[in-house]
């Protein structure tokens, strides 16, 4: 059991990352960080551009943007390890820094680094402020308007749900259950034929023109939707669906609070 | 033994040999009349994907089979997918994917010739497709570069640059032609760069004007921002092709999303001109009259879909209309004289709103813009529609769209007091896809038909004949009864319709051409 639910959360934690790299995709090309290399940079830009430049490199009242500088970005695209940048270094309004080349390099790295950051996939991607709710309403939510209580128990199949979750993957998973690559319940397709005769199983795919299920047994069956053929579907996460029209934000601020006290 | 003997001399000729029946006249597209072409991305300029053949139609629909089928081997960084939609032009197909160009026999999806460009990188999504001006073909490169080409030999004539690919630019759009211009949109919405229109010469390629998203400093409109620097970055990106009204001389696109995209807390006010639907006069590059389907947008939720343009009747007067199914699950219906909303209605399901101003203009939720700690919002950030050509038949007076109703929770990741790039992001979700008619007077549904499962979106052809083709949500081109919805014919493909699909008339024989994944497909009606 304990294997299975490791599993289940490495699945899931897998299927956000899938997701991530989809999206990681858009930016093309790359430019890779060595991150020891960005870390020196971060070190020499501390101690000698945020004065100007700003902490976060965005710029001040006193110095421009960096992230937005063209020259930055061309030494990002290009991975030329500032050697173009080494001039402005010199030459620059109020700047007389000699770098060393390997010096330069690491302020390039850390400024790529602050580039990729705040692109499409970047940060860390996880939400920081999930524990905003209040616990007391989201138990309410749970035993009555939310109707979960019909489904779920606290001390059932719920105990311990804190633990098993971060808080933001246990949000995701209540509102969209069936949401990602592993998918635990699968949807129930019962199909029946003109003859009267039915099968029923995992839903494997459905479209217009036929229906494919896998049975009990393991046996997997598909069929032609000609004239006369009916196919159910019954999702078992419906009732989560019927939530997402109800839900105010605070339910799910609230109710986020609450099902991470159960721990 | 013919097949043999050509394939062995086609191997010992240059890839720039002619089809047998070719040296092409110099074109001018007959844009009025879709029979024996299809050179434009939409066909025509109206944007309607709406063919005056009907030799395929609900009765014989049934019989249309495959007659050809032309598969992509070669690619840059991952891009096979076709979404361009292929130009016909004289008998030859032409069709692109990122830094890629084909041309190929519509009669057989015989390859005439290829064009690689050597790309120096960008992102490589996908790339809409080409424009032909008689013996000259223009397409985008993913590096930010417009080059023609000579359809007769595949050779380059020229490039030029059309933006910086340092700054995460990068070309996608389908060119379209206007008298002497070469009009053409820009991609890239992972950092905070402004979105633009450049027009250039169709002989030189040198640049007759560019037109950013945004207003100039000082302007009214301008005081949409809190100052210059956010609106000098603040996105408009133009990622599809746009429509044209010759008469009129003015030439419709909308703008993509704000940047940065999630956190708009740094940009407060309406942002124009991103989210927009733009009126230029294309000779001059100047901003006719604007609506903006999406103020403050903290959704991703571009209002580039196609504006179509539609001669109609509303209230026993004929109008010049422009429709557009927004992203962000609105239909708008503009006088395209001056801009002037005259429907403003949801068409798929969504949350995000209190109303709508005065203009027709739906009003922001600030409660529905991305939370540290979330906020559930429909539609989800692929948006109610999207790229995906819609189609408007004049014959049945509706309005194509593939609909998708949907929720995801959107996140402020970053609160940087200047958040930059994207700074959030939506997770999650839920989805239910749809085919969706719209009557074009009121916004009101048809018919819908939802397809058994989620999945992937296409683009819509109809035509004379009383039909509809598009892709369903896994792996069939289906055709429907415009008028009712029931649907008549499918074909399985392998791969989601990834593009719009077109229809041409050849020999007397009616094609109808649609691609999935890296294969383009021919059907015929014998």
């Amino acid at each position: 059991m304990r294997v299975k639910k490791r599993f289940l959360k490495f699945a899931y934690a897998a299927s956000l990352l899938c997701l991530g790299a989809a999206s990681s995709r858009a930016q093309f090309p790359q430019s890779p960080v060595d991150p020891a290399s960005a870390e020196s940079g971060s070190k020499i830009y501390a101690g000698s551009c945020a004065r100007c430049h700003g902490e976060d490199a965005r710029g001040t009242e006193t110095a421009p943007d960096l992230l937005r500088s063209l020259a930055v970005l061309h030494d990002r695209r290009e991975m030329l390890y500032g050697k173009e940048l080494a001039p402005l270094m010199t030459a620059g309004p109020n700047h007389n820094f000699k770098f060393s080349e390997k010096q330069l390099a690491d302020l390039s790295q850390f400024l790529t680094a602050s580039v990729n950051g705040i692109l499409r996939s970047g940060y860390n991607a996880q939400p920081t402020n999930m524990l905003s709710g209040d616990a007391k309403a989201g138990e309410a939510f749970f035993n009555g308007a939310g109707g979960c209580g019909k489904c779920h128990s606290v001390t059932g199949d719920l105990a311990g749900l804190g633990k098993r979750y971060a808080p933001a993957a246990l949000q995701q998973k209540f509102l969209f259950p069936n949401y990602g690559l592993f998918i635990r319940h699968k949807v129930q397709a019962t199909v029946k034929l003109p003859s009267g005769k039915t099968y029923s199983g995992d839903l494997v795919h459905v479209d217009d023109f036929t229906v494919a299920l896998r049975e009990k047994s393991g046996e997997y069956r598909s069929f032609t939707r000609i004239a006369g053929t009916t196919v159910t579907t019954v999702d078992p996460f419906a009732a989560h669906v019927d939530l997402l029209n109800k839900y105010t934000d605070p339910d799910i601020h609230n109710l986020t609070k609450y099902l991470v006290t159960l721990k | 033994m013919k097949l043999l003997t050509a394939s062995i001399l086609a191997l010992f000729v240059s890839p720039v040999m002619l089809p047998a029946q070719a040296t092409p006249e110099p074109v001018k597209p007959n844009l009025a009349k879709l029979t024996d072409s299809w050179p434009t991305y939409n066909g025509d300029y109206s944007g309607r994907r709406y063919s005056p053949l009907a030799k395929v139609n609900t009765t014989t629909v049934k019989q249309l089979s495959l007659a050809w089928s032309f598969r992509v081997e070669t690619t840059t960084g991952g891009g096979k997918r076709i979404s361009a939609t292929p130009l016909e032009v004289n008998g030859v197909l032409y069709f692109t994917v990122p830094s890629h160009v084909w041309a190929v026999d519509a009669r057989n999806g015989r390859k005439l010739w290829q064009f690689n460009w050597a790309s120096k990188g960008g992102e490589s999504i996908g790339n809409r497709g080409a424009a032909v001006l008689g013996n000259t073909l223009y397409f985008e490169t993913e590096d930010c570069n417009l080059v023609a080409i000579d359809i007769t030999t595949g050779r380059e004539k020229w490039h030029a640059s059309i933006g910086n690919p340092d700054q995460f630019y990068f070309g996608s759009v389908a060119p379209v032609i206007v008298k002497n211009h070469v009009m053409v949109g820009i991609s890239g919405d992972d950092f905070d760069i402004p979105g633009y229109i450049e027009a250039h010469d169709p002989e030189t390629g040198a640049l007759q004007w560019r037109w950013y998203s945004h207003p100039n400093p000082g302007e009214p409109e301008a005081k949409t921002w809190p100052n210059d620097e956010a609106m000098l970055h603040g996105g408009g990106m133009t990622w599809v092709a746009g429509t044209y009204d010759p008469d009129l001389n003015l030439y419709y696109f909308g703008t993509g999303n704000a940047q940065p995209v999630i956190n708009g807390t740094a940009r407060p006010g309406a942002n124009l001109y991103t989210s927009t639907i733009c009126a230029l006069n294309p000779d001059t590059g100047k901003l006719v009259w604007y609506f903006q389907p999406n103020p403050h947008d903290s959704h991703d939720w571009d209002a580039v879909q196609t504006p179509v343009l539609i001669d109609g009747v509303i209230a026993g007067r004929k109008r010049k209309l422009l429709a557009q199914a927004s992203r962000n699950g609105w239909y708008f219906l503009l006088d395209r004289t001056d801009g002037k909303a005259l429907v403003s209605t949801p068409f798929a399901k969504q949350n995000w709103t209190l109303g709508l101003d005065a203009k027709g203009t739906p009003i922001p939720n600030p409660a529905k813009m991305a939370q540290p700690n979330g906020a559930l919002v429909a539609p989800n950030q692929s948006g109610a529609a999207n790229w995906y050509p819609p189609s408007f038949n004049p014959a049945t007076g509706l309005f194509y769209v593939p609909a998708y109703d949907a929720y995801s929770v959107y996140y402020i990741y970053d609160n940087n007091k200047k958040p930059e790039g994207w700074a959030g992001n939506d997770r999650g979700g839920w989805s239910r896809a749809s085919l969706r008619a719209i009557d074009y007077k009121t916004g009101k549904v048809r018919w819908n038909h939802e397809w058994p499962s989620t999945g992937g979106r296409s683009g819509i052809l109809t035509t004379a004949g009383n039909l509809l083709f598009t892709g369903d949500t896994t792996s069939n081109l289906v055709a429907f009864n415009a008028a009712t919805g029931a649907v008549l014919w499918h074909a399985g493909l392998g791969s989601i319709v990834s593009n719009g699909p077109i229809t041409y008339e050849l020999d007397g024989l009616q094609y109808v051409v649609a691609a999935a994944g890296d294969t383009l497909y021919g059907f015929v009606l014998h």
